[in-house]
């Protein structure tokens, strides 16, 4: 396995996916979780051959805990204040974006969003949630075991609900 | 951009805006989110793991970062230069079937079993169109290696796409008319006799859509 590649690989999608205060830390976060990773291939060795699809998973699982903590960090250093001092400075609640105003409103819009999905009915919930998150229709047909067709029509269908839904809460667009 | 796209992305930007887990002791492991967004759970813990993820900006970011990775694994796999933009995901299967190769059949195959049997699983349900023509468990010969599949309804070309069970690039070749593609010797070389080929037709009709097939597998000798 390619430990080098991996970290570029895994930073890259930090880099893309994740919040600017958190992409900061990519390299990091990736570091540890590849250090784990190559700790439990150490003490495995011998008794169990690792695949690179198996040292992925386990990377992205290791990464992703990280993650979960640093999320976990943040929300305190948000919610705080400033009683944890090192916290505060490391995870500078007005760093996370340049524009922290327009931020909340996107949150404000996600949340709209995310109660819209709850009160969907299931197929549609299911096709505008991988819609919302960057899925192509075809991709959505294949990952809910529909075909095209079907993923589109619910697609359609529950964006229409959606749309509708974030109108009565006053979101137009 | 037309209004509605501008729509769509605004929305998807606040959806993907941090908030914090409803309910962190509900979350899905990492494992079980990089399974989802392979297409390797039952329709049922599928359901069930995109229902969250409709629910907790978090784990939606976890999805979309095992979704990135697997994007640059097949830009990888597709080499460079070979890929067209806006058509990421399109050989997704073929990733989804080397992880199956490496170990998970097993796991499926138990689920079939489990499976009510008015219920079809989703693998078999996800591509009606192409099929492979090669006869069954008949290993290639390396001087007339020729992938054959049935004719897609529509189709104007196709492309092929072939790779090793940890998706290293054997040949690709674009535009296709023939439905029947013959690997150049020069891109067996170097494998071992029994390698398990993976490989990938996406049939393109004349407006520019394509269907997909799904990943076949055939050795050589
Ligand atoms: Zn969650």
């Amino acid at each position: 396995m390619d430990y080098e590649q991996l970290h570029r690989d895994l930073v890259r999608a930090v880099d893309r996916v994740c919040p600017r205060w958190m992409s900061d830390r990519a390299d990091d976060l990736v570091q540890v979780a590849l250090m784990r990773v190559m700790e439990i291939q150490r003490k495995k060795e011998g008794t169990a051959e690792f695949s690179p699809f198996y040292l992925k998973k386990a990377a992205y699982s290791a990464m992703i805990d990280e993650i979960r903590r640093l999320r976990r960090r943040q929300e305190v250093s948000l919610e705080g204040g400033s009683d944890d001092e090192e916290e505060a400075v490391v995870y500078d609640p007005a760093a996370p974006t340049p524009d922290p105003e327009r931020a909340s409103a996107g949150r404000q819009v996600g949340r709209a969003i995310r109660d819209c999905l709850g009160r969907m009915v299931p197929p549609r919930r299911h096709a505008v949630t991988l819609n919302l998150q960057g899925h192509s229709v075809p991709e959505i047909g294949r990952l809910l075991g529909w075909t095209t067709k079907k993923a589109e029509n619910l697609v359609y269908r529950g964006m229409s609900d959606l749309r509708g839904c974030l109108g009565t809460k006053g979101i137009q667009s | 951009m037309n209004d509605e796209a501008q729509q769509i992305s605004r929305w998807r930007a606040a959806f993907a805006e941090l908030d914090a887990a409803p309910d962190p002791a509900s979350c899905p492991s990492p494992e079980t989110i990089w399974s989802a967004v392979r297409g390797e759970l039952s329709p049922p813990q599928m359901e069930t793991v995109v229902d969250h993820v409709a629910a907790c900006a978090a784990c939606a970011e976890d999805w979309r970062l095992a979704a990135e990775i697997q994007r640059q694994e097949e830009k990888a796999a597709a080499g460079p230069g070979k890929v067209i933009p806006g058509r990421f995901g399109q050989w997704r299967p073929l990733a989804a079937a080397a992880a199956l190769a490496a170990g998970l059949l097993i796991a499926v195959g138990v689920y079939r079993v489990n499976q009510p049997v008015q219920e079809p699983t989703y693998r078999e349900v996800q591509h009606a169109g192409i099929r492979s023509l090669l006869p069954e468990g008949q290993a290639l010969s390396r001087d007339a290696a020729v992938l054959r599949w049935s004719p897609l309804a529509g189709a104007v070309s196709y492309d092929v796409q072939v790779s090793t069970e940890d998706l290293r690039t054997v040949a690709t070749a674009k535009g296709q008319t023939a439905t029947e593609y013959r690997l150049p010797q020069s891109a067996l070389t170097g494998l071992p006799a029994g390698t398990r080929l993976l490989w990938q037709v996406d049939a393109v009709r004349a407006d520019g859509t394509h269907e997909t097939s799904p990943t076949f597998v055939t050795a050589v000798r």
